[in-house]
């Protein structure tokens, strides 16, 4: 620990601290363009200039580390006239746009200017133009006169996210931010050069001129679209978001979003928003809605009692509303049916749930069967802050393709699919089998032995198991569709001494939310929903949040589920798929426009506050529980609020008891003929999820990704092509584009995305592929 | 105040006291007299025939808003906001788009005043840095209807005869002439009898 006087005022901070920081420790402002913590330091800008006693010139304060006995001062004649001079010449050429530039109001470049700056300048020659308003991609604009040439954007593009996109292009006073080869960035972290510019520079086009920053309102909230919930600033104007800003926690987060999150804020405003009631197919008043779905409630809890109703809940909603709806399917109705609708039959026990705290410790970590930077990009950017401090990061990526990426380059086991848990006992098997648990699941394999795709030797298997074994801080991130691999990763973490903490990638959003509210999200109830509905158990069915057609793994399954039910009532922000199965349609509140809890993937809770009044008819989830039981002549007491918070754990949820290893079965593999397809389920944030028109030009026209050679053989090109695949529900077309990482005879398609047949033909299913060109031919 | 210190007076006798009413009643009424001698038409009159009759105010009178045009003819203002968020009565709306014009970026696509709820403090000329918005000294703004004739839209605030009829009233710099800029129709000569 090094002592220093900052201003009169001592500080103790760590060695290797550099003197803006410990200066912000004791709250002194030192003006920074170029630095920020997350990049490390540079020494572009020169804003930061202070005086050290001693040292003859004045230093910048963000290059310079703290030695002991240190004398600085941040302010006084001499650093003042210094940061003066600096800001002179960061404005010589600056255009002085402020009345039309969207950051004036909440500029460094402005903010500084007011506090350092000369009144006037002295500089009288013309100043140099260079490009304005141009698009670097479909979210974001460059003004480059703006530009101070801090490189924050180049260097977090480039360093902190590894996809160099940016550059510094020029000499001298022509040097200008640019894209790489001019092309358009198509990272998914590109929004957070918006954040990263101190000054104009790098705008937001879905903002562009839709406020100036000191009328707008800002809430806190959390990014409701995958679970690592990010936190993040909502700013609405006269009742309308307009903007969602990463918000960074000190010491916790950086508030890095992924554009998914930052410019998917519109689903609200979308055309196909619900803003009305409709009752079989027609437009009708909220008042006449409630009233005959309180009449259907009535007369199915008289015919057929409380069992006959069931709920299916999305998982999108808050924790508050999850608990509402547990109480009154309890209390008012008296049903125990309330489902979650779910792609993925995975469950992840809470005892073995991580935090992202693991993964800034982590030396090894395991992606199992889905590439994070598809499902949970901003979990990617953390492993990839853990690369970058920890070089040595041993990344291994065992799926049905390749998901490692050369932005954090590691191992990949390519398998047949759905084989990882199989493939993990048998790793297991081979380094522990003294273990008597481990030792049954490698006889419940019998004769299984993975078959890789890309050379893999038996002994780079052992060698992944003593990886598994002996690692010091172990993460895997799991994509939850094989239930058995809870069983493996049970028996792994009581094989290890040293840390074991599973991050599940899986939706829905803030299902762990749901489980601390009470409502079961295992993946054998909404089975068995499904079962009692086809059965004709079921009279009524309410879905809140929920779209079974979408979400369900079998869709003519969910189809024949929803037909038997005597009335299904719907609550969403949206028609759910094939609207003339629900009888009632009644437009519901979501994100930003309710206050509540959501639960990530870590199981920490935060809250989210409401920033708008849901548009149109649209209501809270609580104020049709109300109105229901209202019409049952039944007290629902709405108002008592349940916290969900823990007193012991804080914002994490308390870690329960793990369950017993179950067992393991050995994976079927169906026969292959030449030419078949195998299908392979994976969550993409990007092209699933809300609707969104400002993110409709980033989504790429094919959802569906196919390797090379199959490509070639079915005369796919780029950027891709319409394949037609031939399963049991006969011809199914889809879009597909080229994927190098995918192994030959895998097709890679998306849950939940409109034009992924997935749920049509089965996870895991052998398809037929034809090109449509031959379809048409016969 | 105690109650046994307060004084006691007897409304009733004083009323009864005929001098009292009568002295007061002749002092109200020399009043009147002095003033119906005083205004004998043709000697201080102080009432004249409005609307036909007008009476000499400020030139800085801050009147109905005008918003200016650059020498091409296009509306001066950046949307700026700087007078929305000036104003007491926030009873300017804006909304800003952008152009293809390489000389601006940003203009109003929408801009509105609403008159009925404005006090005419002009606050929202003194704040805007491009003197794109000032004011006339149009003050007779009596409506049928409220609701729609007092929003003055673009076209309104630009493009109304009354503007060239009454003239430019209260913009900060008054002693400058407007730079880069017009007022939508060009100021009229102003009566010579008009008060600085």
């Amino acid at each position: 620990m090094i002592r220093l006087t900052i201003d009169d005022r001592e500080i103790t901070v760590p060695e290797g601290t550099m003197v803006v920081d410990a200066a912000q420790e004791l709250g002194i402002d030192v003006p920074i363009y170029c630095y920020h913590q997350a990049l490390g330091p540079l020494g572009a800008c020169r804003i930061c200039l202070v005086q050290v006693e001693k040292m003859p010139k004045l230093v910048t304060a963000c290059t310079t580390a703290v030695q002991e006995g240190m004398v600085v001062h941040t302010r006084g004649s001499a650093v003042d006239k210094g940061r003066q001079g600096v800001l002179e010449f960061l404005l010589i050429n600056h255009p002085l746009d402020c009345p039309v530039c969207d950051k004036g109001g909440e500029c460094f470049l402005q903010d500084y200017t007011f506090q350092y700056g000369s009144a006037a300048g002295r500089y009288d020659e013309p100043k140099i133009h260079k490009l304005k308003d141009a698009a670097i991609n479909e979210f974001i604009i460059i003004d480059q006169e703006r530009c101070v040439l801090c490189q924050r954007c180049v260097r977090f593009m480039g360093e902190y996210v590894g996809e160099e996109q940016l550059l510094l292009e020029g000499r001298g006073v022509e040097t200008v931010v640019s894209t790489v080869s001019h092309q358009p960035m198509d990272s998914q972290f590109s929004g957070n050069v918006i954040d990263l510019c101190p000054v104009g520079a790098l705008l937001s086009i879905p903002y562009r001129y839709k406020a100036r920053p000191w009328n707008l309102e800002r809430a806190e909230s959390v990014c409701p679209h995958c679970p690592v919930a990010c936190t993040t600033s909502v700013t609405s104007r006269e009742g309308h978001v307009i903007r969602v800003e990463g918000r960074p926690i000190p010491g916790h987060d950086w508030g890095w979003l992924c554009d998914r999150g930052r410019f998917g804020y519109d689903f609200g405003y979308v055309e196909d928003r619900l803003l009305n009631a409709w009752l079989d197919g027609e437009i009708t008043s909220a008042a006449e809605s409630t009233r005959t779905i309180g009449s259907w409630l009535n007369d199915t809890l008289e015919q057929h009692g409380g069992d006959s109703v069931a709920f299916l809940v999305g998982g999108q909603q808050t924790m508050e509303e999850a608990y509402q709806i547990r109480r009154f399917a309890d209390e008012v109705v008296g049903t125990s049916k309330v489902a979650v609708s779910r792609s993925v039959k995975g469950y992840l026990p809470l005892g073995l749930n991580g935090t992202f705290e693991d993964l800034d410790r982590a030396d090894t970590i395991v992606y199992l069967g889905q590439d994070p930077y598809d499902a949970v990009p901003v979990v990617h950017l953390k492993v990839r802050d853990r690369y970058r401090d920890n070089p040595g990061l041993k990344v291994i990526g065992i799926g049905a393709y390749d998901l490692t990426r050369s932005t954090v380059p590691g191992d990949a086991f390519v398998l047949e699919p759905g084989e990882e848990a199989a493939f993990l006992a048998y790793t297991l098997a081979k380094v522990a089998a003294s273990n008597p648990i481990i030792a049954r699941l490698g006889e419940e394999l019998g004769d299984f032995s993975p078959t890789f795709k890309g050379a893999k030797s038996e002994q780079e298997v052992e060698t992944l198991g003593r990886q598994l074994l002996e690692s010091e801080h172990l993460v895997l991130l799991w994509d939850g569709k094989d239930p058995h691999m809870e069983s493996v990763l049970l028996a792994l973490r009581g094989l290890r001494e040293d840390v074991t903490a599973v991050l599940p990638t899986f939706g829905p959003a803030n299902w762990r939310g749901f489980e601390r509210a009470g409502i079961a999200v295992d993946y054998d109830r909404l089975e068995a929903f499904v079962e009692e509905a086809i059965q004709g158990k079921i009279h009524l069915l309410f879905s809140i949040g929920a779209d079974l057609l979408r979400d369900y793994p079998d869709r003519e399954r969910a189809k024949a589920a929803l037909a038997a039910i005597d009335r299904v009532v719907s609550v969403g922000l949206f028609f759910p798929e094939q609207r003339e199965l629900y009888h009632a349609v009644i437009p519901g509140a979501g994100w930003s426009e309710v206050d509540g809890t959501y639960t990530n993937m870590e199981g920490r809770m935060q809250v989210a506050k409401a920033t708008v009044q849901p548009p149109g008819q649209s209501r809270p989830v609580r104020t049709y529980l109300g109105s229901w039981a209202h019409a049952l002549k039944k007290s629902f007491v709405l108002e008592p609020e349940w916290d969900p918070f823990d007193h012991n754990a804080g914002d994490l949820i308390a870690k329960d008891a793990l369950p017993e290893v179950q067992s393991v079965p050995k994976p079927a593999r169906p026969a292959m003929k030449d030419g078949a397809l195998r299908l392979v389920g994976t969550a993409l944030v990007m092209e699933g999820g809300m609707p969104s028109e400002i993110l409709q030009p980033r989504i790429p026209k094919y959802p569906g990704r196919i390797s090379l050679a199959d490509a070639s053989r079915l005369g796919i090109g780029e950027p891709g092509g319409e394949l037609g695949l031939r399963g049991q529900q006969g011809m199914i077309s889809v879009m597909v584009a080229v994927d190098e990482r995918i192994p030959q005879g895998v097709l890679v398609l998306p849950y939940g995305v409109v034009g992924s047949p997935l749920n049509q033909l089965g996870d895991g299913a052998v398809v037929e592929a034809v090109s449509l060109e031959e379809v048409s031919l016969r | 105040m105690d109650k046994k210190d307060s004084q006691v007076v007897d409304v009733s006798a004083q009323a009864m006291n005929i001098g009292t009413g009568v002295t007061g009643m002749a002092a109200g009424f020399a009043v009147t007299l002095k003033n119906m001698v005083r205004s004998v038409p043709g000697r201080n009159t102080v009432t004249i025939q409005y609307p036909e009759q007008r009476k000499p105010y400020s030139r800085r009178f801050r009147g109905v808003h005008a918003l200016t045009l650059r020498p091409n003819g296009q509306l001066k203002c950046t949307a700026c906001f700087l007078c929305a968020t000036a104003c007491p009565a926030e009873c300017i709306t804006i909304e800003a788009s952008s152009v293809t014009d390489d000389a601006i970026e940003k203009v109003a696509s929408r801009y509105e005043i609403d008159l009925s709820r404005c006090i005419f403090c002009g606050f929202c000329v003194d704040a805007c840095p491009e003197e794109a918005i000032v004011m006339t000294r149009e003050y007779d703004l009596a409506t049928h209807n409220r609701v729609d004739e007092l929003q003055y839209d673009i076209s309104a605030l630009t493009r109304r005869e009354e503007i060239q009829a009454y003239g430019a009233g209260y913009r900060p710099h008054m002693q400058y002439p407007l730079v880069e800029s017009y007022l939508p129709t060009e100021i009229s000569a102003k009566p010579q009898d008009d008060i600085d």
